[in-house]
């Protein structure tokens, strides 16, 4: 009974072991998940300005106009009249430097102006290049003084946002790699314990299939218990966060923008926790029956 | 039929267990192996069930050239036999009754076949009253008796008792002794370590007497 209570004791430990891993992998994934979202969100609208001759007339703006919209890296124009700039540029720049609003010399030379949105295909560094190639290009057709593409500040977001996604992807292999030796040394002590109860079914006749089997099986439970453990624990977190965001930071709209794992996800990870419990079985079966026979 | 030709077992090359071991116990035979501690006795067992291999020279028993046996035989081979250990190997979170059945259990027979055997022999080893009880709850004496019945419960071709009456009263001990030839009665072959002088006298069997590694004497 003793025993008993002892199995029951190593299964609780190792279902629990297994489960903070997968806990912590499961959240650093989500994590990383969103925050690349985040980013890509935040930059993905990529947009030019076209800023046409002061003097241009309209047969030149519905010509430019009609060539933007023709160009299959587009997705919207709109076009901004002399008036309505100097308007907008009146309405954001009144705040604090109100003395400009009665500069007529000033406000003359504002150009009527499109502007260019771009169709949100591929990566921000793809975005980015294109957009790129579409200002110098446009640069040159007759009647446009000057393209802006933002491109610096895209670049730096673009390098940004690829440094966070490297910086994910390498703490994330070495988290999987702890998480293995995690898993691993859990089932190998929780097999180890059991390597006199292998011996004897062994020596009265058991087949390897007869002795590993309900093992497999229990490692199987381990790993599906400690995962939904995992994946209970990031659950309770992303409800939490979700509201607090919703509650405390409505401003950024995050809890619109984050998102939970995906069913293809959750069966990919699954499927790893299983295939990496059970590869752990099977070799420390094999380390087992070396060791018992050296 | 045992049959140990020319045998040798070495550890590092220096400790030599068994050395050129040629004896042949036919089928049904009750044998007393004897000799004093490390005369190679659990060697000895060790060759027969297959836990070790030698390191020159041949074993056969019954159909099975240990030598060459492949390890998908070997589960098969240790089938026929019914081994009582010197520490019992029982299962700590099994109960009497379950220790008992595992042969049977291994081999898949009916449920109802299983019942009828454990209460057979748990009823010829007198433990028909313990068997809900853990080992942990059981003493020596029972413990070795529970192993006795895990050990003939499929009535194996060879059995193998390593000191299997060291824990029990003389009155026990005999009991247990006829246990022993009613299943070698049946057509097992049995082969029983023992430092019991006095058993080995009464009973009047065939003795191997190992020493050192060797076959001092073998009588009948």
């Amino acid at each position: 009974m003793k025993e008993y209570k002892q199995k029951s004791i190593q299964r609780v430990t190792a279902i629990s072991i297994i489960g903070a891993t997968f806990a912590v992998i499961l959240g650093f994934y989500l994590l990383s998940k969103n925050i690349s979202h985040i980013l890509s969100i935040w930059g993905e609208s990529n947009k030019l300005i076209v800023y046409l001759d002061s003097e241009s007339d309209d047969t030149v703006r519905k010509l430019t106009q009609s060539r933007l919209e023709k160009n299959i890296l587009v997705d919207k124009v709109m076009f901004f009249s002399k008036e309505q700039a100097i308007e907008d540029f009146n309405a954001q720049i009144s705040g604090y430097m109100s003395g400009l609003k009665n500069d007529t010399a000033l406000l003359q030379v504002i150009p009527p102006y499109f502007e260019v949105y771009l169709k949100s295909e591929g990566s921000l560094e793809e975005l980015n290049a294109k957009a790129k190639n579409l200002a110098l290009e446009v640069r040159e057709w007759i009647g446009v003084e000057d393209v802006s593409n933002g491109s610096l500040w895209t670049e730096k977001y673009s390098k940004l946002s690829q440094s966070v996604n490297a910086f994910f992807m390498f703490l994330g292999l070495i988290l999987f790699i702890l998480s293995f030796f995690v898993v691993s040394s859990s089932i190998k002590s929780h097999l180890f314990q059991r390597a006199k109860e292998i011996e004897i079914l062994e020596m009265i006749g058991a087949t390897k299939f007869y002795i590993q089997r309900p093992i497999f099986l229990e490692s199987f439970g381990i790993i599906s218990i400690a995962f939904a453990i995992g994946l209970a624990v990031n659950s309770a977190l992303y409800y939490y966060f979700n509201s607090f965001f919703d509650s405390q930071l409505k401003l950024l709209n995050l809890s619109q923008v984050f998102r939970f794992f995906s069913v293809l996800e959750l069966i990919i990870a699954f499927a790893i926790s299983i295939g990496m419990g059970l590869i752990v079985t099977r070799l420390t079966f094999s380390r087992l029956y070396r060791y018992r026979h050296a | 039929m045992i049959e140990f030709s020319h045998l040798y077992k070495s550890y590092d090359k220096k400790i030599h267990a068994l050395k050129d071991i040629n004896l042949k116990i036919g089928a049904g035979e009750f044998v007393f192996l004897t000799g004093p501690s490390g005369a190679g006795k659990s060697t000895f067992f060790k060759m027969i069930t297959g836990y070790d291999q030698p390191t020159s020279g041949k074993i056969i028993v019954g159909n099975f050239d240990l030598n060459n046996i492949k390890e998908s035989d070997l589960a098969d081979y240790r089938r026929k036999l019914g081994i009582v250990f010197q520490d019992f190997k029982l299962l700590p979170d099994r109960t009497v009754y379950e220790n008992v059945c595992l042969p049977l259990k291994i081999q898949k027979h009916h449920e109802s076949f299983i019942k009828k055997r454990a209460l057979e022999v748990l009823d010829l080893v007198g433990l028909s009253e313990k068997i809900e009880q853990f080992p942990e709850y059981l003493s020596g004496g029972e413990q070795q008796r529970t192993a006795i019945a895990r050990a003939i419960i499929h009535q194996p071709g060879v059995l193998i008792a390593d000191e299997p009456t060291g824990n029990l009263d003389p009155e026990m001990s005999s009991k247990i002794i006829d246990v022993f030839e009613k299943v070698c009665a049946q057509g097992t072959t049995v082969v029983i370590a023992t430092h019991d002088h006095e058993l080995v006298k009464r009973k009047n069997k065939k003795v191997i007497e190992l020493m050192n590694g060797s076959v001092n004497k073998m009588s009948l």
